[in-house]
């Protein structure tokens, strides 16, 4: 797959003005020009390729949504290279503009105080669509993101789900190349975030869109993303798939067991002893927890190991979660891969 | 890449459509905010009301001012404020501050047209619905102020062009006032400052011919009053033949010179944004 998106050494740095209050506060602020600097992206190298679906993470105020600004071209670079399709997006934005769509989840680009369908008729001319590619599209968006019964409605009016659904499809009706998807979940209800992964990952798939994801929802990022980049303090921490990104920061499953009645975890752990290698957690009662690396020693053997010598009832296998993968990440902040 | 293809013809005006559309919303947020534009209106007339009463107690006995009569200065108020109203719409000024301050404008900026003449749409809408107001006030204008028939048909067709210009000259300004939202992110007590400054200084309260003779030549040094002076001074005569030309001209030369700071402004705007919030 040829690279779409190419970072290198890229970095923004933001001049906070110091600001006055009170009145002809801005005033003063126009004037007496001081400023404090906010490393917001320090240097970060990553390439995005055709196809990909890539979750850009980090806790708040990593960087992730001032590095989306410069992808998208909003932002120019304070140095490094950034590029986009063979060409830096800030310098000709108008010609990128063609090719990308963009949810910044916080925000909207609909027209707050007309109906919903009047921004979509705007972007069709933006975009110079012909008619007919126009009614098409539409259409389409109508049937998968169900926006039939909010089309006419002020979009003032709209809950958070709906608007974000008008959101989707306005970033996404002149069928852009790429899409970056800033907090597209955000303050979303279940069902609605299942909805917006659904068609995240059909536009994926179907439509061959490149996607940048940034989330705090974890489930977002096991259900859509194959690969991640973790930044922190405007530095990339990891770069790679979800599966070896757990293989590395969390690499513990755990082996819960029901003994039989009558037999006890502790009596069950003197009989395991030292052969099992991982840590044997006697509960109270019958339950048994076994934590082993899943890189030393598979599942099958442990399973085997115990049953030969217990009474089971039951066993269940505990995979470890992204969570404890970030907070192990976010608690050894100098990891460098 | 399967990129939005271009359908529409490729020349400088591939935009045009876009842009009208944009004049289009513009006006129908209009329609349905009409009662706020109403309320304002309404503020209007009774400034021209309480303009009509000043300038007739000031004249008292004396019929004639400066060789201007009392009946024409009332014409030229009850005009230059309704005109001077329906050119200071601030709306999309602080709209543009709205979008700067609340980070929006990412997305202006992120489109395949320009943003100044996407903005300028916004203001042509704006100001054109401004118009579609005050021309229906008319009858009621006509009732508290004073209206009468321009000096003859040559200054009727000199006030109409020179209109026309000078809205161009205060959407520009309009513009330049919106773009200070990349310098500073609170447009309110300087959006106040201009309001009043610029209504004052383009003869909306007092025609220039009344002014001392150095405001008058600052007056004559600054935009303000080629939005509302010259056209009304067309209008009612006290602006003809070759003087009337000259104005004209200036106006012309003023957008020219507003276009030029717009320009200016712009690329330095583009330089220093920073969307805010994310
Ligand atoms: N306009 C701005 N001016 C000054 N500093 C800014 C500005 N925008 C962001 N920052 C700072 O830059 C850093 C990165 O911000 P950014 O919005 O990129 O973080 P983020 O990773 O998107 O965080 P979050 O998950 O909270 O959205 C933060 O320290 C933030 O305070
Ligand atoms: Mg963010």
């Amino acid at each position: 797959m040829p690279t779409l998106i190419r970072a290198e050494g890229l970095t923004k740095y933001y001049r906070r003005p110091r600001r006055y209050e009170g009145a002809f506060g801005g005033l003063r602020t126009l004037i007496t020009r001081q400023y404090d600097e906010v490393r917001a992206v320090d240097g970060v190298d990553f390439t995005v390729s055709d196809g990909e679906l890539v979750g850009y993470l980090g806790p708040n105020g990593a960087g992730k949504s001032t590095t989306i600004k410069m992808m998208t071209g909003v932002l120019v670079p304070t140095g490094g290279l950034i590029e986009v399709d063979g060409t830096a997006p800030w310098r000709d934005r108008e010609k990128n503009a063609m090719h990308i769509g963009v949810v910044f989840g916080q925000r909207s680009q609909l027209w707050w105080d007309l109906p919903l369908v009047d921004s979509f008729t705007l972007l069709g001319k933006m975009y110079r669509m012909s008619e007919a590619d126009y009614r098409r599209r539409l259409d389409g968006f109508i049937d998968l993101l169900d926006l039939g019964p909010f089309l006419d409605r002020p979009v003032r009016q709209l809950s958070l789900g709906q608007r974000m659904r008008g959101d989707l499809a306005a970033a996404m009706l002149h069928e852009p190349s790429i899409l970056y998807l800033d907090e597209p979940t955000i303050g979303l209800d279940a069902v609605a975030r299942d909805r917006m992964r659904d068609f995240i990952a059909e536009m994926n798939r179907e439509s061959g869109t490149t996607i940048v994801l940034t989330t705090h929802d974890l489930v977002d990022v096991e259900a859509l993303c194959n690969r991640v980049v973790f930044i922190d303090k405007g530095r990339v921490l990891y770069d790679g798939s979800v599966v070896d990104l757990k293989a590395t920061y969390a690499p513990h499953r755990t082996l819960v067991v029901q003994l039989a009645s009558g037999f006890t975890a502790a009596r069950a752990a003197e009989l395991l002893g030292p052969e099992v290698p991982g840590d044997v957690i006697a509960d109270e009662g019958p339950t048994l927890r076994i934590r082993f690396e899943a890189n030393r020693i598979s599942a099958q053997e442990i399973i085997s190991a115990v049953t030969s010598r217990c009474p089971v009832t039951d066993l269940s296998l505990v995979e470890p979660e992204l969570e404890d993968v970030m907070r192990t990440l976010y608690g050894n902040r100098t990891i460098a891969v | 890449m399967n990129a939005g293809q271009a359908t529409c013809s490729d020349g400088p005006l591939r935009n045009l459509p876009a842009y009208l559309q944009i004049v289009r919303g513009r006006l129908r947020i209009a329609m349905t905010y009409r009662q706020n534009a109403l309320f304002m209106l309404a503020v209007v007339i009774l400034q021209i009301f309480i303009l009509r009463k000043v300038w007739t107690a000031l004249y008292g006995e004396a019929g004639v001012v400066n060789g201007v009569a009392l009946a024409d200065v009332l014409v030229y108020l009850t005009i230059a404020n309704l005109q001077s109203w329906a050119m200071q719409d601030l709306a999309v000024g602080s709209y543009l501050y709205s979008l700067v301050r609340e980070g929006r404008i990412a997305f202006d900026i992120l489109r395949p047209a320009g943003f100044v003449p996407q903005m300028l749409a916004h203001l042509v809408g704006g100001t054109l619905s401004m118009v579609l107001f005050a021309t229906a006030a008319l009858p009621l204008v006509a009732l508290v102020g004073t209206l009468g028939p321009p000096a003859s048909s040559a200054a009727f067709g000199y006030w109409l062009l020179s209109l026309f210009f000078a809205f161009g000259i205060s959407m520009l300004l309009n513009l330049i006032v919106g773009l200070g939202a990349f310098w500073t992110t609170e447009i309110g007590a300087f959006g106040m400052l201009f309001t009043l400054v610029s209504q004052f200084l383009a003869g909306a309260l007092i025609p220039l011919y009344f002014f001392p003779d150095w405001l008058r030549t600052v007056a004559e040094l600054l935009p303000f009053q080629a939005t509302t002076f010259t056209p009304v001074a067309m209008y009612g005569g006290q602006l003809a033949g070759s003087e009337a030309v000259q104005a004209i001209g200036i106006q012309l030369l003023w957008i020219v010179l507003l276009a030029g700071a717009v320009r200016l402004i712009w690329s330095r705007a583009l330089h220093r944004i920073v969307v805010q919030g994310g």
